[in-house]
């Protein structure tokens, strides 16, 4: 769990540098320690600004933060920008009664069961992260939204307009708004607005449920959508994957892409996010995107030129018999090759 | 059993455990991918009360590729050529890492219930079966009292 904490030499850190926005033109760092409360950030701000702690609420993922959660507990990293507002507390005294007094317990309890709740394929790391999910509103783009209700399941995440908030930003002045999701990957530290490509067949293993394909009980793990929730673990599935592509055994779906099903073949269980390839590495990935694109192109009408190392794929637009390959014409061979006379056109 | 992947010593022991009904499938002594089958012939087949003996390899890219599996004892059937190779889908592109060495066997044992002359491996045995099947189940009763009991 501390691993969004380490800073790049490794080293595990008990305070960490948090910014605190308040507005576009207002923002606060503070160095707190991993043991220190809300309340704690909130008295350290109220010196820095001159404003009571109880006027300030802060806002991390859509969620106010209640004063007795500690920072440990919200698995936030190192330079996390949390966004913050001002209000006289009787206007929501009774809000903040029910956020400490079922609250408290609740928050790190509902926060212990979140942490690696999602996994993401990150760029910028090359691998799999335990993601974050984070939420910014629709119109002004900030984090300063607080949600009317969680998300319960990636429709709600993914689809838009699914989920409102209030947001809290000068612009915004507390109008409803429609929420945005997004995922960061908390292997490294980025930008604030930075996105990782969120995996949503990876889960984490709490049943330890068996990989179907080598019957260990590893996590995460990928969960097909089949009715019976079949379980790979993430070395069997890269094995799966590339058995696969080297007998061109993927299928072409008009709804999901090129995609693989669950190995043990039952219905609806294919793979319906391409982003879950990038698993099998940079090379493997390529592959599949080639094969992907063929497939496309001749499932389409559209033919491959034969030509040795061109392969170009290119939908026909004239019933005519013979075309011209685009790529080759262009020149993207030796121009000594002998096989571009007898290949550049391609019969039908 | 060093090295062995955990998904094989589960099989085997699953099959030692629990073994399916006319099947028996011991590991080698001195290699665990490799396994000594019987099958009993099953009823109401023409193969009934003949025992036929089959090997099974299991490949370093097992369960990603499939058993290889061949019969040992002679028999008349379609689908199994002299050899001893069987024709049968899920050991061929059919197969998918979910099976497993018991599920191949019923398989093995459910094509000697019914054969499929459609779909020919031994050519010769596939005609004899389609232009007069039950002068081809009375061949393949023969060869299971002479080789198989």
């Amino acid at each position: 769990m501390f691993r969004a904490l380490r800073n790049r030499s490794g080293l595990q850190m008990s305070t960490i540098l948090l910014t605190v926005k308040f507005s576009s033109s207002c923002s606060c760092p503070v160095d707190v320690d991993l043991e220190s409360s809300v309340l704690d950030v909130k008295s350290t701000l109220s010196k820095q600004l001159q404003i009571p702690a109880e006027e300030i609420q802060i806002i991390l993922a859509g969620r106010i933060l209640a004063d007795k959660s500690t920072i440990k507990d919200l698995c936030i990293g190192n330079c996390s920008v949390l966004h913050a507002f001002t209000q006289k507390p009787p206007e929501f005294d009774v809000k903040v009664g029910n956020e400490s007094a079922d609250g408290n317990t609740n928050t790190s309890v509902r926060k212990g069961e979140l942490r690696y709740q999602y996994f993401v394929f990150c760029k910028e790391c090359q691998c799999l992260q335990p993601g974050k999910l984070r939420v910014s509103c629709q119109s002004c783009k900030s984090g300063y939204i607080i949600l009317y209700r969680d998300p319960d399941n990636f429709d709600d995440v993914q689809q838009r307009g699914r989920i409102n908030g209030e947001c809290k930003s000068e612009q915004c002045n507390g109008q409803q708004r429609e929420v945005e999701f997004y995922f960061k990957c908390t292997g490294h530290q980025g930008e604030e607005r930075e996105t990782a490509a969120v995996l949503k067949h990876v889960r984490p293993n709490r049943k330890h449920r068996l990989c179907v394909v080598c019957s260990e009980t590893g996590s995460p793990v990928m969960v097909f959508p089949c009715e019976r929730r079949h379980v790979i673990c993430l070395d069997c599935f890269k094995s799966y994957c590339v058995v696969r592509l080297n007998d061109r055994g993927f299928t072409e779906n008009e709804n999901v892409g090129y995609s693989l099903p669950c190995p043990v073949g039952c219905p609806n269980s294919l793979i319906e996010d391409p982003h879950h390839f990038c698993l099998l590495g940079v090379d493997q990935y390529e592959r599949y995107k080639s094969f992907a694109t063929e497939e496309y192109v001749l499932q389409n009408g559209g033919v491959l030129c034969p030509a040795v190392g061109c392969g170009s794929g290119f939908l026909l637009t004239e019933a005519s018999r013979k075309v011209t390959c685009p790529t080759c014409q262009k020149g993207s061979h030796q121009k000594d090759d002998p096989t571009i006379d007898n290949y550049h056109t391609v019969s039908l | 059993m060093a090295g062995l992947p955990r998904r094989i010593i589960k099989e085997t022991q699953r099959l030692m455990q629990e073994p399916v009904s006319g099947i028996t499938a011991l590991p080698d002594e001195n290699n665990a991918r490799y396994f000594h089958v019987t099958v009993i012939g099953p009823k109401e087949s023409p193969y009934e009360n003949g025992t036929f003996k089959l090997e099974l390899f299991l490949p370093e890219e097992y369960p990603m590729s499939a058993p290889k599996v061949r019969f040992l004892t002679k028999i008349y059937h379609p689908n199994i050529d002299k050899l001893g190779r069987i024709c049968l889908d899920i050991l061929k592109d059919k197969w998918s890492p979910a099976l497993q060495i018991r599920t191949v066997l019923l398989s093995i044992q459910a094509l000697l219930s019914a054969p499929n002359p459609d779909d020919p491996l031994a050519n010769e045995v596939a005609d004899a079966w389609k232009s007069d099947e039950s002068q081809a189940i009375e061949t393949a009763k023969a060869w299971t009292q002479k080789h198989a009991i």
